[in-house]
């Protein structure tokens, strides 16, 4: 854990530095006049219509003052109806009929949690601004008159998304479901794939103006402590105004903020999710965005898919050399025409170079010029149809193929074969989602390369990329694991897939807790079948 | 940071200036040439270069029309090299050589001596070693004119043409690192391909078969089909072909594929006498029988593995005496007993060509006939 400490020695100075301006803040607190807090809060609440006030009396002989402070939408008013409103003015004056519920004189707030409020999740405090903030995300805040203390009401329920298949992932076998904007719907659908109270979760509020919930979520005994307390402090550094997607956290908790490549993963999908947690990573739960990430982060899940597991492992293994000619391919298609062509005419098929020279006969750019435009294009189409409405989407692509594909060739504009390379470079850039705009940036980097050195270029840059993601760390963990540091059982789910009962370990580096099931699992015979052959 | 910064600036710069051929060319400035044939002539400058260039079409209709695919750029220089470069006065394109198939030479010029003619193409490093070197009977640049029916590219209808005579093994292919190889060697000589331009109902046909024979670098005279494939058996180097079997009674024909073979050559000095021992071992499909006698039995099949052997034995035979008379060892024997022997070798070395004139072969065969066909009786009337 050496490299830990070094590298991540400037992240403590700075949070020390951040430390300084949240100490000396004066606590505001709750005063025992009810009209007090209620103008407190109003003032606070000043010009937000959508916060409803309700004050009430209870009792028959001794009347208390009470009042709820609720945001509209934010809370299922059903719950506010029936299991606050309702009992406190009705039950309780039924019961003082009785004279046995209610006694005269009141001494606790706590009486009122024990005995009327149907609510399952009720607190207490006596901070004015958590009060607050407990209001703007959902909580019924109910104060009784004489008692500097509030009570908290869980009281969320507003208007979501329900569980859907997620646009991003979809899959032909495994489940269907995907994660929405609620971090509770989130979190609770992890809990349903991994039933265990070893799944911790630690809750926490980021972003000075928004308020955004986060979580963290890892395996106790599986996820390493080290990488948690890593995160748990990252965490903490975070000041920023608001939280609006889980890329505002990613940016502030990457080892290598200026890479081109992502070294936090995320995905839309609890069974993944889960998995990653399985082998020993940490997911961070975000408030209002259906993606969770996870850390740390190997390269190689770029390539992993969850479905990998959910079919034969033939099938996958093929999938999976499949996608790494694709990732090639999507980096390297364009560089290498261009290399070739325009400075390697030799390396060529005869054939080929005589189909090729006919196309290029007459067009006016250089082949450099030729293959950044049509990438160009491809990447402002791309864009495009991804911006525009759905409707408007189709009409885009059908100019896009007419553009690129017919009418610059036709014109003399472009050599046919470009237009193979382009279409080609880009259906493989897609079999790895994860990796589309590291490989955007860098294909236009390596076709000017290319441009100017020729195939020399690239296997410089090659070269040079390797080694870069050789040395790039998340959390601390080598990026290319299991490649570099090489290690032979991790490479059981790398260009392969094995089947599930060899996966015996977790992977090494991230937990030492590795062994995940018992060695000898092979399905085989029963004995006394056995036996007769 | 900064220092990072200074070190990568710096390996961009070493990048780009240290790398070594910097030479980007667009496709449409190059002059793909196909062929070259070259020729000497008795003028002031004396060799006659002609490269044929493709012209690709753009489009399908291009294509199709009677426009011809190729141009023969001719030139002349005082060497070959200038006769390369001269032809720009006439083509707005460089000469693209990489993708040369063929290199064609006139029978004038491979006669006086064949290395100025080879330097240049194994120089330079846009040329391939494995460009095939062919001996033009006549003028090389003429066989570039001669459009083949079936390809519409003369020097791509050659290319094919040397890859197909495996089928037959009649004829020597030979590429330019071979070649080298044979003229570089003390005592083997080189050989290679030969075409010859022949008329066939009134058209003109390229038609390649036999070997051209050098003796140092000058082309002294050629074998023909059936001492090439005498001269292939020897050097393992028979792909293919049919053995026909000459009758000896009447109405039978029986003629014999070549599936595979393999030749040993055991070197042997003997009481001043160098004995060779050739083994044959090869694999043999019969595709004609016609005779009244079933295939199927052990006699018939002893009579076409007897018939193939005397065959072989034969066509080597022709080989070695036509390579005696001519004085030319090129089937590397001198080679052979220079690796067995190496002691020996530098006493034998300076009288090579009179012992080779005296060299003793000895035949081993494994032969197996494979298959039969399909019929076991030849379908002819009974009576």
């Amino acid at each position: 854990m050496n490299f830990f400490s070094r590298k991540l020695a400037y992240y403590k100075l700075n949070k020390e530095n951040s430390k300084v301006n949240d100490e000396n803040k004066p606590k505001s607190l709750l005063e025992r006049d009810i009209e007090t807090n209620i103008t407190k809060f109003k003032i606070k609440f000043n010009e937000m219509p959508d916060v409803t006030v309700r004050q009430f009396e209870i009792g028959n002989e001794n009347k208390i003052q009470c009042a709820i402070i609720f945001l509209q939408g934010m809370v299922d008013k059903k719950i506010v109806n029936e299991s606050i409103l309702k009992p406190l003015l009705y039950d309780s004056f039924l019961k003082q009929e009785s004279q046995k519920i209610m006694p005269k004189n009141i001494n606790s707030i706590d009486w009122f949690i024990k005995n009327i409020i149907s609510i399952d999740n009720v607190s207490k405090s006596k901070d004015f601004d958590k009060t607050v903030i407990k209001c703007l995300s959902g909580y019924t805040i109910m104060l009784i008159d004489s008692y500097d203390e509030a009570i908290l009401l869980d009281t969320k329920g507003w208007e979501g998304r329900s569980v859907e298949e997620p646009k991003t992932e979809s899959v032909v076998r495994g489940p269907r479901e995907g994660f929405t904007e609620s971090i509770y719907t989130n979190t609770q659908l992890l809990r349903r794939k991994i039933k265990n109270t070893n799944l911790k979760l630690e809750n926490m509020t980021l972003g000075v103006q928004s308020n955004t919930e986060v979580s963290i979520a890892y395996i106790k005994g599986i996820a390493n402590t080290d990488i948690v307390e890593e995160l748990r402090k990252r965490l903490n550094r975070i000041k920023i105004d608001a939280i609006l997607e889980s890329e505002y956290v990613e940016e502030f908790i990457e080892d290598a903020p200026y890479s081109l490549f992502p070294t936090v993963a995320h995905s839309e999908k609890p069974d993944v999710i889960a998995a990653k947690l399985l082998e020993g990573r940490i997911a961070i739960f975000v408030d209002g965005t259906p993606f969770v990430m996870t850390v740390p982060m190997f390269f190689i899940e770029n390539f992993q898919v969850s479905e990998d597991y959910y079919s034969r492992p033939y099938y996958t293994s093929f999938l999976r050399i499949l996608r790494f000619i694709s990732y090639l391919i999507a980096l390297l298609g364009p560089c290498i025409y261009v290399a070739l062509t325009s400075f390697h005419q030799e390396l060529i098929p005869t054939p080929l170079l005589i189909t090729m020279l006919g196309a290029s006969e007459g067009t006016p750019f250089p082949t450099i010029l030729e293959t950044l435009g049509m990438m160009i294009t491809f990447e402002i189409l791309k864009e495009a149809g991804v911006r525009l409405p759905r409707a408007i989407g189709q009409a885009i692509s059908i100019v896009g193929a007419l553009v690129i594909g017919e009418a610059a060739v036709s014109a003399g504009f472009i050599a046919a074969q470009l237009v193979i390379v382009v279409a080609i470079t880009a259906i493989c850039s897609f079999v790895i989602p994860e990796q589309v705009d590291s490989i955007t940036v860098l294909r236009l980097i390596l076709i000017i390369i290319s441009g100017i050195l020729g195939g020399y270029g690239i296997i410089v840059s090659l070269i040079w990329m390797y080694i870069y993601l050789c040395s790039l760390r998340s959390f601390g963990m080598p990026y290319m694991s299991p490649i570099a540091p090489f290690n032979l059982k991790d490479m059981k789910d790398f260009f392969i897939r094995v089947p599930i009962w060899m996966m015996n370990n977790r992977p090494k580096l991230m937990t030492e807790n590795q062994k995940k099931q018992g060695a000898d699992l092979k399905p085989s015979l029963p004995e006394d079948k056995k036996n007769k052959e | 940071m900064r220092k990072k910064c200074i070190l990568i600036m710096n390996i961009i710069i070493f990048l780009i200036c240290l790398s070594g051929c910097w030479n980007r060319r667009e496709l449409n400035t190059l002059a793909v040439s196909i062929g070259i044939a070259v020729d000497l002539t008795e003028e002031r400058e004396p060799y006659k270069l002609t490269s044929q260039i493709v012209l690709p079409s753009r489009t399908e209709k291009e294509s199709n029309s009677t426009k011809k695919p190729y141009y023969n750029l001719m030139s002349e220089g005082k060497t070959l090299f200038d006769a390369l470069r001269n032809a720009t006065h006439e083509s707005g394109r460089k000469v693209y050589l990489p993708h040369t198939k063929v290199l064609l030479i006139g029978e004038e010029a491979a006669k006086r001596g064949i290395v100025k003619y080879l330097d240049l193409f194994s120089r330079d490093h846009e040329t391939r070693p494995n460009l095939k070197i062919i001996v033009v009977k006549g003028k090389a640049s003429e066989v570039l004119e001669i459009e083949s029916k079936i390809e519409k590219v003369p020097a791509f209808s050659l290319d094919k043409l040397t890859e197909m005579q495996k089928a037959t093994s009649q004829s020597t292919v030979v590429n330019l690192l071979e070649f080298n190889n044979n003229l570089i060697s003390k005592t083997t000589e080189p050989t290679c391909g030969v075409i010859e331009v022949n008329k066939k109902n009134g058209n003109k046909v390229v038609e390649m078969y036999g070997t051209a024979v050098f003796k140092g670098e000058k082309l002294v005279d050629y074998l023909d089909d059936v001492e090439t494939r005498g001269f292939l058996w020897i050097k393992s180097d028979v792909k293919s072909g049919i053995i026909v079997i000459p009758s000896t009674e009447e109405n039978e024909k029986i003629s014999v594929e070549i599936i595979k073979e393999k030749t040993k050559i055991k070197t042997e000095i003997k009481e001043n006498n160098i004995e060779f021992t050739i083994r044959i071992e090869g694999d043999y499909n019969v595709g004609e029988f016609v005779s009244d006698k079933k295939i199927n039995n052990s006699e018939t099949l002893e009579l076409i593995r007897e018939g193939v052997e005397k065959v072989i034995i034969l066509e080597i035979k022709s080989a070695l005496n036509k390579a005696k008379d001519l004085n030319t060892d090129i089937f590397g024997f001198g080679e052979k007993v220079h690796k067995k022997y190496p002691k020996e070798w530098s006493s034998i070395e300076e009288q090579w060509n009179m012992l080779f004139q005296d060299i003793k072969v000895k035949y081993e065969f494994q032969t197996n006939i494979h298959g039969a066909g399909t019929v076991s009786n030849t379908a002819i009337p009974r009576n």
